[in-house]
């Protein structure tokens, strides 16, 4: 899975949804309900909204535990729809891939990066910002 | 969010039926229900993953520590589970590898355990 660099860039150039959540539980299952509306509205089968919506709930999740609020980005192009979580200090590097041994893995708390990489089309880390990308049909202008 | 945990008891088995959303809020309370299992003397224990809508890896955490815990007292955790959404996180990771999973309870519990 590829790593792109500036996505971020496209992020703050277009306009989106942003939404700033407590770090406890309502905030992130409104998180997770927000994220599932959202890609309901885009051309994307039902196992690719489960797929974003764990990874965003993954991604929310690991931002919670560097601070009080998190901060979440929706992204829209008639290509790609993009998640972006913003934390400061959760996210430095890019995520590993899943490790040889999950077991291990799972019980240390070890799975959580890997599997956000594992669900999306790519993954990105820019300026404390973790970003979810998938790629997605064109609206259907005629569907207005 | 609230998270059901019922136990019953089949043929030597305690299942434990999880019901809602786990994550890194709710999945503390299925990991006490099942140390509470152990402490308890239940030494195989099959895990309803039916009504569960939503796992993440804290979720994964929880039962392959719950496997780990019950296989050092000679027992064993099985998974009941066959919501398309939920396997697919057990095959991402790999950990179709790590449990034994069945379509239902019935199958889970069909033969007594050995110890």
């Amino acid at each position: 899975m590829p790593i792109t660099p500036g996505v971020l860039d496209f992020v703050e150039r277009t306009s989106g949804v942003h939404v700033e959540l407590p770090s406890d539980s309502n905030g992130l299952g409104v998180a997770r309900m927000l994220v599932h509306t959202l890609a309901q509205r885009r051309d994307l089968d039902d196992e690719r909204i489960e797929d974003l919506v764990l990874a965003a709930s993954e991604a929310v999740t690991e931002a919670m535990e560097h601070g009080d609020q998190v901060v979440v980005r929706w992204h829209e192009a008639p290509d790609r729809c993009v998640v972006a979580v913003i934390s400061q200090g959760a996210f430095l590097s890019p995520p590993p891939d899943i490790p040889t041994d999950p077991g291990r893995a799972a019980v240390e708390g070890q799975l959580r990066l890997p599997l956000i990489r594992a669900l999306v089309d790519e993954v990105g880390v820019e300026g404390g910002a973790l970003t979810l990308t998938v790629k997605c049909g064109p609206w259907d202008e005629l569907d207005d | 969010m609230d998270l059901g945990l019922d136990v019953t008891e089949r043929n030597g088995y305690a299942v434990l039926a999880v019901n809602g959303e786990v994550d890194v809020y709710t999945a503390p309370r299925l990991r006490e229900r099942l140390v509470e299992l152990v402490s308890q003397g239940h030494h195989h224990v099959v895990v309803d993953l039916e009504g569960v809508d939503f796992l993440d890896s804290t979720g994964l955490g929880v039962l392959v520590g719950g496997l780990k815990r019950l296989r050092s007292h000679e027992g064993d955790l099985t998974l009941v589970c066959t919501q398309r959404r939920i396997l697919k996180v057990f095959e991402i990771t790999g950990l179709t590898k790590v449990f034994e999973i069945f379509d239902d309870v019935d199958s889970a519990t069909k033969n007594a355990p050995s110890a």
